[in-house]
């Protein structure tokens, strides 16, 4: 009896140790976490900088940590200034699982993923959405990569030089191999650039290279080292690492040389990659189902970089994220923001394990400002800043989990976000009167606004491909057409609806039928007002220039300022108010000259005027940007991170295939350079 | 051993209205007047955001608001009205196409009954819903066009029934022509034809618009509704779209509401059927149409 | 009947051809809603399959020659044959049609039988007032309670899903059962939704039955309570019942694509639904076609097995 008796008791005692114990190792590991940050801040105020682990432990300046941490690792990202404060969102360094996925593990054997549908199929040249970017990803390899630090590092380059700013030199690993066990070498990436040229097949790709292609002279592979590759450009510009050297996966010539229709090409040696995954699943690659994109990867065990840590990914259905990781369906899940609901509501599901970071994607209403009064005028589009309550959309559409779209265009958390630019919060009298004095107002008491009749205003309606433009003038009511995207949220064009009304301005919400239809609309500008969503303004603040002044359509059919404008270089421009023209004109030159500014001082200073140039001209309305959420079941794979400034093609995304392959937030496996 | 009784079970045979049939009229006013006087009843705009974040009831919202903030006794309202709308819309309409092919077919008989007969049966035979999709995606998705593909797609249940009425009425009209004296055909139409049709017109439509509830709450579940207006399938629509949802008390005023809703005027229409049945089907039997009368039951009740 | 069949189809076959025609506009422009962003290779092919320089009879033939190849054009939006994509999710529709037209069918028989035969007791009105209730029940509405009761809340079944993926390796056992796990839910709402209407009219019919004179002699010959319930009065009932279960065929195809979408069920519907969204018009037509093809084959099918059982009701 006794001995039953300390039986159980010595259980029991086993037991709560052990759940101390788990518990002993969650304390443990913000222990450690504190101390390395607090070791990184004393580095700082040292030596001007952050370190690295090594610095922190071996010098220049004295012992700061005893000893490596085995739990935490830290990275110092360039140019971030001491803060003191140990807080890594305003410092320059970040903190990382020292160990994959902070376990003793060596390799996962199995993550599974929810299967994106409807985003093509995972070639080079077929995908067409970036979770079908993120999937190639996992078999083909660019030249250099990122990671949660957001600055490239060696992928398949092995190092790089940059001689003089027109001409980039890459030498690459030695010894890779393609999935056909092919030699991995300088032709092949030659020929990679070439075949995507404008003209050639290729061009049919996606990828945001295409964006800085103009200033790419010419790429060749050095004939005397198999392993050197010069990029010559016509222009220095500054985006050539993340757009050009990052941008394009490199893809083997034996397979595509001579290939005319790429994006037809399904068959199995269209996935031949040199990436450190292979598709097994579906046993036919050439049969990949794009209706549902159940599919299954096994690690590539000769890669380069060592077997990955994540042996194979599965990506099976799931059609609500966060509940397919409560039920255990998928490791990991992240839902999009409008099927968000506040956690409060979700108390039993949001004990889940998460990862929230800044986002990069955001929800825009743009202005056509050609069509004329009142959208070139600046007092109109103001006016309807001050009544879009864009905090208010923050609580009601994203559940709080986000931030209002910063007024310079940029993503809230870019680090050369401008300060001190105009908010607009929400001020429904400064918005009355600023409609008042353009003349927009009630002139016969039904409570809403009509337009002068010596200005009367524009209404644009029509087909996507064929605009029709009205004139409405007292006594009618001025009733502006909101055109938007079919599948766009419902929600965020109510909240707009209501918000104008609240200044006594109709509105009309004009969803297209297809969304290749809005797309359609917005190329041909055939709208006044519409709603749109782009990602990625994380990004190198590059894309200002490319969304907002680029004569060149972008992929994703934005309207640029100086079209919009109807900019031509002159003097001259369809507008009344004044000071417009030099704004645009101001904006312009800024943002050719930041395009190739060597100085990163000067150029940050360009960038900051041109983000207030925007925020005073409000071209658009930048409203929310929803955080990046990720779920994961617990215990289970935790090394999640959102990639600062996004993956090419992609918004910063938690399915970086870094993370698949090293199990940790940032640097190489360990033994590899 | 019991005598054959009808097929509904609370009516009963012989003249006056049945109680099943005043339950099923009062949901069913009960809707029309919510739906009529829905901008006049309803506090708020139902796409205005008019409350905080998924509110429960409260005085000010009486069946709470969803996660915009909108007002969902309001979307209760103005969904009945889209109800009500296409509903009206496409009774007229399967009426009128029904009398187009089911009264010539049933007055002249023979070759012009068997070839339209035969049309009925063609699009008897292919799946509605199906159908409606395939029609909706060619032809738009505003509430009139829904409603009045609606209408093609209904009519045939419709033909078919007056097509039987017309027949039996014609035959009997011979007989009372045999007997009376003087008078004529328009004056038999008008003294004997269109008050026997008078039910069977009623009939129908309670048929057709029962059904036209179901599916186009049906069609705005699934997103293929009218997107600029508010319908209960929509609302059902949002707030399925997050099934974290279903983990919370939260679906218990989004969700139920409008399925009760739906629910109920079915249930109204099928009561106010049965009612209708017990005077229409026993006359039907007493003229021996071409088919038993238990296969024309089922024709009635599975149009259903 | 088989002529009418053939004719049903000629009419759907030809009507799924004239509708992209009868459209104002050119129906490519009309699919793809902006002309300039078509690429060469999708112009031509899109003119290709529609033909649309040749004489409209010379386009019929060419169609219907391709329906009869099995070629229903490709799919604009997914960039492969109409063909291959309904192969991959057409299955799971069929499982759950079939599967929930046989379990209702069955039910509703053995259910409105004995309802009748227990005419007017506590038994019977009880059944007669859920099924009523039932039958105005949305099958949406009554998926969604399912998902609620028996998945979330007390969570029996999956939430979803056609079956547990990548398990082609295991045995054919574990696959089956894994099926039927993921069926359970779904079937369920289906038949419950189906057998509302087929009970109410069983049961009336089976009230007609009971009453005639053909049940008072087989009464007073002594027969077993079971064997007139079934083998007499329910055989008699049997023909209205089997020409509603081929009615109803459409009805569960139309039944089927709501509770598809509740339950992710991979049939049909997903991939109807998005293509809509993409007004896919060649992905649309053709899951149209063989929705309407499998609806009119079955009530063929049900109507030579009445004629068989019940030559009366032939014809």
């Amino acid at each position: 009896m006794v001995v039953v008796i300390l039986g159980v008791l010595s259980a029991v005692v086993v037991f709560a140790v052990r759940g101390a114990g788990d518990k002993g190792e969650l304390v443990a590991q913000n222990t450690d976490l504190q101390t390395v940050r607090t070791a990184e801040e004393a580095f700082c105020a040292q030596n001007g900088r952050y370190g690295t682990m090594d610095e922190l432990v071996n010098g220049p300046t004295g012992k700061l940590l005893s000893e490596k941490s085995t739990m935490t690792d830290v990275a110092p990202v360039p140019g971030g200034a001491c803060t003191g404060a140990g807080d890594e969102s305003k410092s320059g360094f970040i903190t990382g699982f020292a160990r994959p996925n902070n376990s003793n593990a060596t390799s996962l054997a199995k993550l599974r993923l929810a299967a994106s549908k409807d985003m093509g199929r995972p070639t080079p040249f077929a995908w067409t959405r970036p979770p079908g970017y993120l999937l190639n990803s996992l078999m083909f390899d660019p030249l250099v990569w990122r990671d949660a630090t957001g600055q490239p590092f060696p992928w398949l380059a092995q190092s790089w030089t940059n001689p003089d700013p027109l001409t980039w030199e890459f030498t690459l690993r030695s010894g890779v191999k393609w999935h056909d066990d092919q030699p991995l070498t300088a032709e092949d990436v030659a020929f990679t650039f070439n075949y995507i040229k404008p003209g050639q097949p290729g061009n049919a790709t996606l990828c945001f290279c295409k964006i800085s292609f103009p200033a790419l002279a010419s790429v060749t592979a050095d004939p005397a080292d198999p392993l050197r590759v010069v990029f010559k450009l016509n222009k220095a510009i500054n985006t050539f690492m993340q757009d050009i050297a990052q941008g394009m996966v490199i893809i083997p010539k034996h397979v595509w040389n001579g290939v005319a229709d790429p994006v037809n090409k399904t068959d199995a040696s269209a996935y031949i990659g040199t990436g450190p995954y292979k598709m097994t699943t579906p046993a036919d690659l050439s049969a990949y189902p794009v209706t549902t994109g159940v599919s299954a990867y096994d690690a590539n065990t000769s890669y380069f970089l060592g077997t990955p840590y994540v042996r194979r990914l599965e990506y099976v259905a799931a059609a609500d994220a966060l509940t397919a990781v409560k039920n255990g369906a998928i490791d990991a899940g992240a839902p999009s923001f409008d099927e968000s609901v506040s956690d409060t509501a979700l108390a039993s599901v949001s004990s889940l394990p998460k990862v929230q970071s800044p986002g990069g994607w955001n929800r825009v209403v743009h202005f056509n400002m050609a069509q004329g009064f009142p959208y070139n005028n600046v007092k109109f589009r103001q006016a309807l800043a001050y009544t879009i309550d864009r905090n208010d959309l923050v609580t009601r559409i994203l559940s709080g989990r986000g931030k209002a779209g910063s007024t310079g265009a940029l993503a809230p958390s870019h680090p050369s976000l401008a300060p001190g630019l105009p908010e607009y919060a929400r001020d429904v009298q400064k918005a009355k009167d600023l409609l008042d004095s353009l003349g927009i107002v009630d002139t016969n008491n039904d409570g809403k606004r009509e337009c002068p009749t010596a200005t009367p205003c524009k209404v644009v309606a029509g087909t996507p491909t064929a605009g029709v433009v009205t004139e409405s003038k007292t006594p009618d009511n001025f009733i502006p057409n909101i055109h938007t995207n079919p599948n766009g949220s419902t929600a965020t064009t109510d909240a707009i609806k209501t918000y104008l009304d609240d200044v006594g301005l109709l509105s009309a919400i004009v969803p297209d039928a297809t969304p290749p239809a809005s797309d359609a609309r917005m190329t041909r500008a055939n709208y006044a007002i519409g709603i749109v969503g782009w990602g990625n303004n994380q990004y190198d603040p590059d894309l200002l220039r490319s969304r907002l002044s680029d004569p060149w359509t972008s992929i994703l059919a934005n309207r640029s300022w100086r079209t919009v404008y109807g900019w031509n270089g002159t003097a001259s421009s369809p507008t009344t108010t004044p000071g417009f023209a030099t704004k645009a004109q101001e904006f312009i030159a800024l943002a050719d000259q930041q395009q190739v500014e060597p100085n990163k001082s000067v150029r940050k200073q360009k960038v900051l005027r041109m983000q207030q140039l925007v925020a005073e001209d409000v071209p658009q309305i930048s409203l929310y940007v929803p955080d990046l959420l990720i779920y994961y079941r617990q215990g289970g794979f935790s090394a999640w991170y959102a990639t600062p400034g996004g993956t090419p093609a992609s918004p910063p995304s938690y399915y970086n295939k870094h993370v698949y392959v090293t199990g940790k937030q940032f640097g190489l496996p360990a033994g590899m350079t | 051993m019991r005598p054959v009784s009808q097929s509904a079970p609370a009516g009963r045979a012989g003249p006056g209205f049945p109680k099943v049939g005043w339950i099923g009229l009062s949901l069913l006013g009960t809707f029309v007047l919510l739906g009529a006087a829905g901008p006049v009843l309803a506090r708020f705009p139902p796409r205005a955001l008019s409350g905080g974040s998924v509110e429960p009831p409260s005085f000010e919202h009486l069946v709470g608001t969803n996660q915009l903030g909108q007002d969902l006794a309001s979307q209760l309202l103005f969904g009945a009205r889209s109800s009500l709308l296409v509903a009206s819309i496409t009774a007229v309409g399967t009426l009128l196409l029904g009398a187009l092919v089911g009264v010539p077919a049933g007055w002249l008989g023979g070759k012009t009954d068997f070839v339209l007969m035969r049309a009925v049966d063609v699009v008897l035979a292919v799946p509605r819903l199906p159908l409606l999709i395939i029609l909706g995606a060619y032809l738009g998705r505003d509430l009139v066009t829904i409603a009045l593909v609606m209408s093609v797609v209904f009519w045939p249940p419709t033909a078919r029934i007056l097509r039987t009425e017309v027949r039996s009425l014609r035959q009997r009209l011979h007989l009372k022509a045999a007997q009376s004296f003087g008078g004529g055909a328009g004056h038999a139409l008008r003294r004997h034809v269109l008050p026997e049709l008078r039910l069977v017109i009623v009939a129908t439509l309670v048929i057709a618009a029962s059904r036209v509830v179901l599916f186009e709450a049906g069609l705005a579940f699934l997103g293929l509704g009218d997107p600029s207006r508010t319908s209960w399938g929509s609302t059902m629509r949002d707030a399925q779209m997050s099934r974290g949802l279903f983990y919370t008390r939260i679906w218990t005023w989004w969700m139920l509401p409008p399925a009760v809703a739906v629910t109920l005027v079915l249930l109204g229409f099928t009561f106010v059927g049965m009612a209708l049945e017990d005077g229409v089907n026993p006359r039907l039997a007493r003229h021996r149409p071409r088919r038993s009368p238990a296969r024309l039951a089922v024709s009635t009740t599975a149009a259903q | 009947m088989v002529a009418g069949y053939v004719v049903t189809v000629w009419i759907v076959v030809t009507v799924v051809f004239g509708l992209p025609r009868a459209l104002p506009g050119d129906p490519i422009t009309a699919s793809i809603q902006d002309a300039s962003a078509v690429s060469p290779e999708l112009r031509t092919m899109m003119e290709r399959r529609y033909g649309l320089d040749r004489p409209l009879i010379e386009q019929y033939g060419s169609y219907l020659a391709g329906l009869a190849r099995g070629d229903l054009g490709e799919s604009i939006s997914l960039r492969t044959p109409v063909a291959t994509a309904l192969k991959a999710h057409l299955p799971w529709t069929l499982l759950l049609v079939g599967t929930s037209l046989a379990l209702s069918s069955l039910a509703s028989f053995i259910a409105g039988v004995n309802a009748a035969w227990r005419r007017g007791s506590f038994d019977d009105r009880f059944s007669v007032v859920t099924m009523t209730g039932l039958h105005a029940i949305p099958d949406y509405a009554l998926s969604i309670i399912l998902v609620i009761g028996l998945a979330v809340t007390v969570p029996l079944f999956p939430l979803g899903g056609g079956a547990e993926p990548f398990t082609d390796d295991a045995p054919l056992v574990s696959r089956a059962v894994d099926l039927g796990y993921h069926l359970v839910l779904p079937a369920a709402a289906l038949s419950l939704s189906l057998m509302a209407t087929k009970f109410l009219i069983l049961r009336s019919a089976m009230v007609s039955v009971l009453g005639s004179e053909y049940m008072v002699a087989a009464r007073a010959k002594g027969l077993s309570e079971r064997r007139l319930k079934y083998r007499h009065a329910g055989r008699n009932a049997l023909g209205p019942f089997l020409n509603l279960v081929g009615i109803q065929a459409g009805a569960a195809v139309g039944a089927a694509i709501f509770i598809e979408a509740v339950f992710d069920y991979p049939g049909m519907t997903s991939l109807l639904l998005p293509a809509i969204g993409q007004l896919d018009f060649p992905l649309i037509d053709g899951c149209f076609l063989v929705l309407a093809l499998l609806v009119l084959t079955a009530n063929l099918v049900v109507d030579l097995v009445q004629s068989r059982i019940d030559p009366r009701t032939a014809g």
